[in-house]
């Protein structure tokens, strides 16, 4: 091995990217090569100094100020669509989280339309279908949470209380469920439990619309 | 489960419970962030933008850069809050991201042909902001310095797979590179920053 093709694998000699051979080879070179030794050298010492770089820095001034100040920019989407787009919203989560329901647990309950909306019904068949429900439950909550937060000043606070409270509770018992199923994942009832608890949620921000309208 | 014979002695506070406490007050500021509340998430800024600065700078290479990035990192968490789901700390979530905003915003300027840095123009990191570090095993070395004059690609590459343990697929992938290109680019940053080291 020259001392041209030593330089040209040193870098994957130090990260340890080199076959049995290759490696073999280089240790052979660097034994009988001063200057290529202090090549390894300068190099092992640049990535001892680069791992000990602080992970941490303070910024020159605290930054805060203008995030805070394009929070309200953050959802453009959402603040143009104004009440009508939250209402499309919570209509599509509405239906997302039928599609969902039936994908998983087959027809609904009496009551529940049978030909609801369907969601990417391929995606859930090839993955395990409650964490896919649980995906797009959650992505469904998001945004209306989003919503939620962007019309927050029309609701009013009484209301707004109401919401948030039963909002933590379905939070909390949910939280209760994914760690039941953590020990049980196979469980049916707990599967269904997960479903139809994500369900409520949405349930709850579809309340929030009815009152909006009223 | 046996408890912890610390604990039994009346002594200090396990590790793991302070962990645990930390990882639930920050799943409660999470929650509240979720639901709206700004001073929930000015405190996740608070807790984390020392980490999402580093990060940043060493993207980035200039202070005013950095802090341009990092305040996109946080406006784009509080648009993708709803998406964590408080399976791995908020830091390992927000790390990515803040990758993502750096590497994006390189993409754009390098198509703002204008913006560019110019790779040796030093007088650009004289001013107060970036820190400095002369308490290493190479006094008068200044990694963080000379990691600033690099060309911006060899420069990202460097601080993801020296700096953040990033493998070169990964990092392929991120920048829309090859393999080998993303290789290369890691040659080429060594090769400065250990002239630098040397000079």
């Amino acid at each position: 091995m020259t001392c041209d093709e030593a330089v040209d694998r040193i870098d994957d000699y130090v990260d340890g990217a080199l076959d049995e051979a290759a490696f073999q080879e280089m240790e052979l070179h660097l034994a009988g090569c001063a200057e290529c030794r202090a090549e390894e050298r300068s190099l092992r010492a640049l990535l001892a100094h680069a791992a000990a770089l602080p992970r941490e820095m303070a910024p020159s001034r605290d930054l805060w100020a203008g995030i805070e100040a394009r929070l309200d920019e953050a959802r453009p989407t959402w603040r143009r669509a104004g009440w009508a787009g939250w209402g499309a919203g919570l209509a599509a989560a509405a239906g997302v989280a039928l599609a969902l329901s039936t994908a998983l647990h087959g027809p609904g309950p009496a009551g529940r339309p049978a030909n609801g909306p369907t969601l990417a019904p391929a995606a859930l068949r090839s993955e395990d279908p409650v964490a896919a429900a649980e995906r797009e439950y959650a992505r469904a909550a998001s945004d209306l949470m989003s919503a939620l937060e962007q019309q927050r000043d029309r609701l009013p606070p009484e209301t707004l209380a109401s919401v948030e409270k039963d909002l933590r509770s379905i939070d909390a018992a949910l939280t209760e469920v994914r760690r039941a199923l953590a020990t049980d994942p196979a469980n049916p009832g707990l599967n269904h439990l997960l479903t139809s608890t994500h369900q409520r949620k949405v349930e709850v921000l579809q309340q929030v619309l009815k009152l909006s309208r009223t | 489960m046996t408890e912890c014979p610390a604990v039994a002695r009346g002594g200090a506070i396990p590790v793991t419970s302070v962990d645990e406490q930390r990882r639930s007050r920050e799943a409660e500021l999470v929650r509240r962030a979720q639901a709206g509340d700004r001073l929930a998430f000015e405190q996740l800024y608070r807790d984390n933008i020392g980490r999402v600065y580093a990060l940043c700078f060493r993207m980035a290479g200039t202070a005013d850069l950095a802090e341009e990035l990092a305040q996109d990192v946080f406006v784009r968490a509080w648009q993708k809050l709803g998406s964590f789901r408080g399976e791995s700390a908020f830091s390992s979530w927000l790390h990515p991201l803040t990758v993502n905003v750096a590497l994006s915003e390189r993409r754009s300027r390098r198509r703002r042909v204008a913006r560019v840095t110019t790779t040796d123009d030093l007088t650009e990191f004289e001013r107060p902001g970036p820190p400095t570090r002369s308490d290493g095993p190479e006094a008068g070395f200044d990694l963080e310095r000379a990691l600033a004059t690099l060309p911006p690609g060899a420069r990202a590459v460097f601080v993801l797979h020296d700096v953040e343990g990033y493998k070169h697929e990964e990092i392929a992938e991120r920048t829309g590179v090859a393999t080998g290109t993303s290789k290369a680019q890691l040659h080429r940053a060594r090769k400065l920053l250990r002239e630098a080291l040397t000079r």
